[in-house]
């Protein structure tokens, strides 16, 4: 069962970060995408008529989900920077499920937020490749409502500059 | 039926003993390998599977859960609707906390406090074996490791008359060794 049937079951046929990620690609004219880590493409390419997933021309959006259990942060992050360079979008969103990101390496500079220091450390990887964070969202204190294994990311979205 | 199946499988597929074959081994060489004598309690830890392994004298279950014991056929459980209702009079050498309900979603000082709450029921230099889910902790993934969590879980309980004295990382599960000093 993918990530998003099993959010499904659980919070219902709306997801939150499904419809920011709909409605940014709509209202900035996305036409290209390229969903890496999502398996559900049909979900996207139903409200996404316009929009062609599977490749990504001029104007078009690299979307990164992780989700698996025991994602390596490091990992995740090479793996990133090796796709901006293979597919060079001129949008990246990078949605990252914070209960399932694993790390074997010390991180410098990390405040108690740990929602903005998973985007801080992901946008420093991105952020020097010309690409600018245009927004970002998270639930920091979600009080037990999801379970773990499906619970909203925490993501935020780029623009390259030039 | 059906509903009952659907719990069956769902709790099943959730609780530290049964998550995979692996797992489920450690768990119940870590509880035997750490009970002491005397009595034991099994509190939402799944005793069909423990009880094949070692001698256990009382056992406690959430009401909520009633049906998949049912379905499991005749065993001798107190069903309690919250795990605050369980009477403390009694108190037992060794305590088994190895279920995923009281510890579901839970803040490291959360989960302190959970344990805390069933210290009335543990004798003098009695022993409680806790399995924590990882994935089910709410902690700073980046900025804290695994064993800075049980330090910390160690300096909380310290303050309540407990130590942790044993403890095993697995892939996904803490279990922990606490004696009451």
């Amino acid at each position: 069962m993918s990530f998003r049937t099993q959010q499904s079951q659980v919070l219902g046929n709306k997801i939150l970060q499904d419809e920011q990620l709909i409605s940014f690609i709509q209202d900035n004219n996305i036409n290209t995408l390229i969903l890496d880590g999502e398996s559900d493409i049909e979900c996207f390419q139903s409200r996404l008529l316009n929009c062609n997933i599977g490749l990504i021309e001029k104007n078009g959006m690299l979307a990164v989900f992780v989700n698996q259990l025991f994602s390596n942060l490091e990992d995740v992050l090479t793996t990133l920077e090796k796709k901006l360079q293979d597919t060079n979008p001129d949008w990246v969103y990078v949605a990252v499920n914070k209960y399932l990101i694993t790390t074997t390496q010390s991180w410098d500079n990390l405040t108690d937020n740990y929602d903005q220091d998973l985007i801080d450390i992901i946008s420093s990887f991105i952020l020097p490749l010309d690409f600018l964070k245009i927004k970002q969202s998270y639930i920091a204190y979600d009080d037990g409502r999801y379970f773990n294994f499906v619970h909203p990311t925490t993501n935020a979205f780029y623009k390259k500059q030039s | 039926m059906q509903k009952s199946l659907t719990m069956w499988r769902q709790y099943k597929a959730l609780h530290p003993l049964f998550r995979f074959r692996k797992m489920s081994s450690s768990m119940i060489t870590f509880i035997k390998n750490n009970i002491t004598h005397g009595t034991t309690l099994s509190i939402d830890s799944f005793p069909w599977k423990l009880q094949k392994q070692i001698t256990i004298d009382k056992i406690i279950e959430l009401s909520k859960f009633r049906v998949i014991w049912d379905r499991l056929g005749p065993m001798d459980i107190t069903f309690v609707d919250s795990y605050k209702e369980i009477a403390n009079d009694t108190q037992y050498n060794n305590i088994i906390l190895a279920g995923l309900v009281p510890f579901k979603y839970k803040t490291i000082d959360e989960c302190a406090t959970v344990i805390d709450n069933f210290v009335p029921l543990l004798k003098s230099k009695g022993t409680m074996l806790v399995a924590i889910p990882i994935t089910n902790l709410i902690f700073h993934r980046l900025k804290f490791s695994y064993n800075q969590i049980i330090d910390h879980m160690h300096l909380i309980l310290s303050k309540n008359g407990l130590a942790i004295t044993d403890r095993l990382l697995d892939i996904d599960i803490f279990y922990i060794k606490i004696t009451k000093l």
